[in-house]
């Protein structure tokens, strides 16, 4: 499911955008894909969840694995 | 997906599986090569010198974990899989003209001393934990057409520096996806790619002004050995008005100094609220900077470190802080941006090496005991760049 929280920095209002599945998601009415998206709050922008899952590149296995840098 | 399967047969694709390069001096060059297959230069640590004039495809850890790697040339590399420029912890530049598309992910990922990235008018997007090494003074992104998205803000959140990009889309990534919440917590971030100067010393509007390019630090101190109990009055007051200063450390601090719960000051400034760089005796080990302007607004890096020896930088533009502690090999390397508030400080009071001075009781405390060997400041805000390379010569 998507997702939004509001965020503040430096009094920029800004919205965050996921989805809490793990999956990527789409910028409605382009291609472009991502893990998540932060936009200023006031930009309109909507996304649909895709069915590609955020995968974890290998290097990231292996700080998983051992728990720190490798 | 493999280099046979990208570039078909007719592709001249060669492993290197046996070579260390040693033989070479860490110097691989070869122009008949067009593409690096999977894992190919992964973890050769001899490497130096890389040069692959005509290589235009760089497979999934096809440079990898190339701790010695000082200079690529790869003009012609048009595609790049994931984790390539990963943990190549001594190189600083990465210029990729003929990138096209998107770039893998972890692209220079926990390459600590890289701060000059160029991509070419082809890149259109940054890939997941591409560029994490947590400086990167300069940023160049060519493309004149679109914004080069980035797929998450968090991997860029300790950016130095600028990211200079066409004029025209300047405005277009102050609200571009993931990149305005880093343009909120750095207004400057964005410059105009035709302000970019190539000179080697001066980048950036902020030294654009000055007459002479070399910028010449107001202070500085050589080997100066601190016994715990004296300090060291610069004569310097960092502030005028617009709140730039930069402060350049190497220091050396004994192993178990100073006891549990104590500090070691390295240098400080005071007079309605002032800032502190010391070393932390907790059980991190770690350097701090404590800074208290009105409003108390602090900062601080934390990061453990296997020697006592510390190269530390403080760089102010009015509000904004960047503080940096690299350890001598460079393999950590932790920045902290901080927009502070309230005022700027008021500068009555003199730069202090060695101690802690708190003007409320004009006292001296947090007594350094160890050795700067090089301190360098500067009324000047230096880039990030600039930084590092002073740093280099230290």
């Amino acid at each position: 499911m998507i997702k939004t929280e509001s965020l503040t920095i430096n009094s920029h209002a800004l919205i965050r955008t996921y989805s809490d599945a793990g999956f990527k998601i789409r910028k409605d009415g382009t291609d472009e894909i991502y893990d998540e998206a932060i936009d200023p709050a006031d930009s309109g922008r909507t996304y649909t969840e895709t069915d590609e899952s955020i995968e974890v590149e290998p290097e990231e296995i292996v700080d998983i694995l051992t728990g720190g840098e490798s | 997906m493999n280099n046979s399967e990208i570039l078909g047969e007719e592709a001249a694709v060669r492993q290197i599986v046996e070579d260390d390069f040693s033989a070479t001096n860490g110097v691989f060059e070869d122009d008949s090569i067009t593409a690096l297959r999977a894992s190919s230069l992964r973890g050769k640590t001899n490497l130096k010198i890389l040069s692959l004039p005509n290589c235009t495809n760089l497979g999934l850890d096809a440079i990898n974990g190339n701790a010695s790697l000082e200079s690529v040339s790869l003009e012609k590399v048009k595609t790049i899989d994931s984790n390539n420029f990963h943990s190549a912890n001594i190189l600083k530049e990465l210029v990729l003209p003929s990138v096209e598309g998107a770039l893998g992910g972890n692209f220079a990922r926990e390459s600590y001393s890289i701060i000059h990235v160029d991509l070419g008018v082809g890149a259109t997007k940054l890939n997941n934990d591409s560029l994490s090494s947590k400086i990167c003074d300069e940023l160049i992104l060519r493309n004149p057409n679109q914004v080069v998205e980035i797929t998450g803000s968090a991997y860029y959140a300790n950016l130095v520096g600028h990211v200079y990009v066409p004029s025209a889309l300047v405005s277009s990534y102050q609200t571009a996806t993931n990149w305005a919440a880093l343009y909120a917590k750095q207004p400057d971030l964005f410059r105009a790619l035709e302000n970019y100067t190539v000179d080697g010393t001066i980048t950036g509007e902020l030294n654009q002004t000055l007459a002479n390019p070399e910028v010449q630090p107001v202070y500085t101190l050589s080997d100066q050995y601190f016994d715990g109990s004296t300090y060291i009055d610069t004569g310097v007051k960092l502030y005028d008005t617009d709140g730039k200063f930069t402060i350049l450390m190497k220091v050396t601090i004994p192993s178990g100094y100073p006891s549990s719960g104590r500090y070691a000051c390295c240098f400080s400034q005071s007079l309605g609220g002032g800032f502190y760089f010391h070393k932390n005796a907790n059980s991190s080990d770690s350097m701090y900077v404590h800074f208290h302007p009105t409003g108390s607004t602090n900062g601080y890096l934390i990061d453990a470190y296997s020697s006592g020896e510390y190269l530390l930088y403080v760089r102010s533009v009015g509000l904004n802080l960047a503080m940096g502690t690299l350890n001598l090999d460079r393999s950590h390397h932790n920045v902290r941006n901080i927009t502070r508030t309230g005022t700027l400080i008021n500068h009555s009071n003199n730069l202090i090496l060695g101690a802690h001075y708190d003007d409320s009781t004009n006292t001296y405390s947090y007594y350094l005991k160890g050795t700067m060997h090089k301190v360098k400041v500067y009324k000047e805000a230096l880039t990030g760049h600039q930084i590092l390379k002073e740093l280099d010569s230290f």
